[in-house]
């Protein structure tokens, strides 16, 4: 789980470009491993990370406070990767191949572990089913904020948590 | 959160950790590095772009625009009308300038209302200002003012601009108009306006000089986007200093040579030099 208060320990530099370069060095690793959770491969969600401290930085005047840069990072990020999810889609409607995510020779090592079990039957689970439990269990969003994030209303967050929970315990369960 | 609930967090977690071990941080942060840089880079085009317009506004606002003869008195065609030193005497204040002013114009601009172009509108041809390229009216059937700002200018036989130019460098790009045998200088004195180191001079200007007086941008085209000395035209200007990180701030007015009444405007326009105050 995210620990939401650390993200209040920033404390903005005195200019933007110092304030994304600190931010960067405290959080790309998590970002990355929220876009990787969303995405099929590392170097798609280190784009996306990137995209969004570029963007970051080119807002940065538009920020309502230093504080709110995790957040607009965190949501960049989601909007990023759901971006590249959708234009997945696309290109796998034109016959282009599909960029699978790999995992290492160590996760293969520990691909037993209920974890990886459950972090396979997520990426296994539809779309916007992946999408609400990684907000959910990894950002540790409520339902109310997921559904503004993803802008459907918060009945549907709570079906969609609720088919994608069903799924993965009836996964595990035949996996045990 | 029930255990299952736990389990999934836990899961996700570690397997973000996992990606996120793998990646290069520091080739990442090389990486942002160029990405930062070329937005700033784009940044400082857009800031120049910004302050171009805000050149080219200047440059194309018009304070107080062409009143011809025409104009004036549509039924005789004379030529430019008499002062008049009965109408009222227009406030003018230049938020848009830096640093903002305001002064109180000659009183023949209340005429001009037709004419006048607002600080957001960009110049057109057919507005008669003879700034950008051919102007539809002739050069001898106007009376202009302006106020304006100069960031980019062509100094007399120069092909490409100074940027930004000091306080100076402007006023020796006037003089040297002179030496050119762009025109002839008279009533050259330093003065000061609006509290402010000024030079004022008169001009008869002999040769065409495109660009001489300000351009929107540093690549704009002298002879078609760049406000120019037009030959056969009386001008006025004041040049004031506006501080060695700041552009002059320019005034000038523009009429016929022959006009008649060439030195009544003239003072006109001291007398409002004599009212601007900088903000």
């Amino acid at each position: 789980m995210v620990d939401r208060e650390s993200w209040g320990a920033f404390v903005s530099p005195a200019t933007p470009r110092a304030a994304v370069s600190e931010l960067f060095h405290l959080h790309y690793r998590r970002l990355v491993g929220l876009a990787g959770l969303m995405v099929d491969s590392r170097e798609t969600a280190e784009e996306v990370v990137q995209d969004s401290f570029e963007s970051l930085y080119r807002n940065w005047s538009r920020l309502r406070d230093p504080q709110a840069a995790v957040e607009y990072l965190n949501r960049s990020v989601v909007n990023g990767s759901r971006s590249h999810l959708r234009h997945r889609k696309t290109v796998r409607a034109t016959g282009l191949p599909d960029v699978e995510f790999v995992p290492s020779a160590e996760s293969r090592g520990v691909d037993l572990s209920r974890h990886r079990d459950l972090a396979a039957a997520v990426r296994q689970l539809p779309r916007r089913q992946r999408e609400v439990m990684v907000l959910r269990y990894f950002l540790d969003l409520s339902e109310m904020e997921i559904a503004a994030w993803l802008g459907v209303s918060p009945g549907s967050v709570k079906r969609h948590a609720s088919r994608a929970i069903d799924t993965l315990r009836k996964r595990m369960e035949a996996w045990a | 959160m029930n255990e299952f609930e736990l389990s999934l967090a836990n899961a996700l977690r570690d397997e973000a950790k996992e990606i996120s071990m793998r990646t290069d941080q520091q080739q990442a942060a090389n990486e942002l590095r160029v990405r930062l840089d070329r937005a700033d880079r784009t940044r400082r085009r857009r800031h120049f772009a910004y302050a171009a317009g805000a050149a080219a506004a200047a440059v194309l606002v018009l304070v107080a625009v062409v009143v011809t003869s025409r104009q004036a008195s549509p039924t005789d065609g004379a030529g430019p009308a008499a002062p008049d030193e009965s109408g009222a005497a227009p406030s003018f204040t230049a938020t848009f300038l830096q640093p903002p002013l305001h002064a109180t114009l000659p009183s023949w601009t209340e005429h001009a209302d037709a004419q006048r172009n607002g600080a957001s509108e960009l110049f057109e041809e057919s507005s008669c200002a003879g700034l950008y390229g051919a102007s539809p009216c002739s050069d001898d059937a106007d009376l202009k003012l302006r106020i304006l700002t100069p960031f980019y200018f062509y100094p007399p036989g120069s092909l490409t601009t100074i940027e930004h130019p000091s306080y100076a460098e402007y006023v020796a790009a006037w003089d040297a108009l002179e030496s050119s045998g762009t025109a002839t200088i008279s009533d050259r004195s330093s003065a000061t306006v609006g509290g402010r180191p000024a030079t004022v001079m008169s001009l008869k200007v002999q040769e065409d000089a495109p660009g001489a007086i300000a351009c929107p941008t540093a690549t704009s085209s002298a002879v078609s986007q760049c406000a120019p000395l037009i030959a056969g035209r009386a001008v006025r200007v004041a040049i004031v200093d506006q501080g060695a990180d700041a552009a002059p701030t320019v005034f000038y007015i523009s009429l016929n040579g022959d006009a008649a009444d060439r030195a009544s405007r003239f003072a006109e326009f001291d007398t409002m030099l004599s009212t601007v105050g900088f903000d």
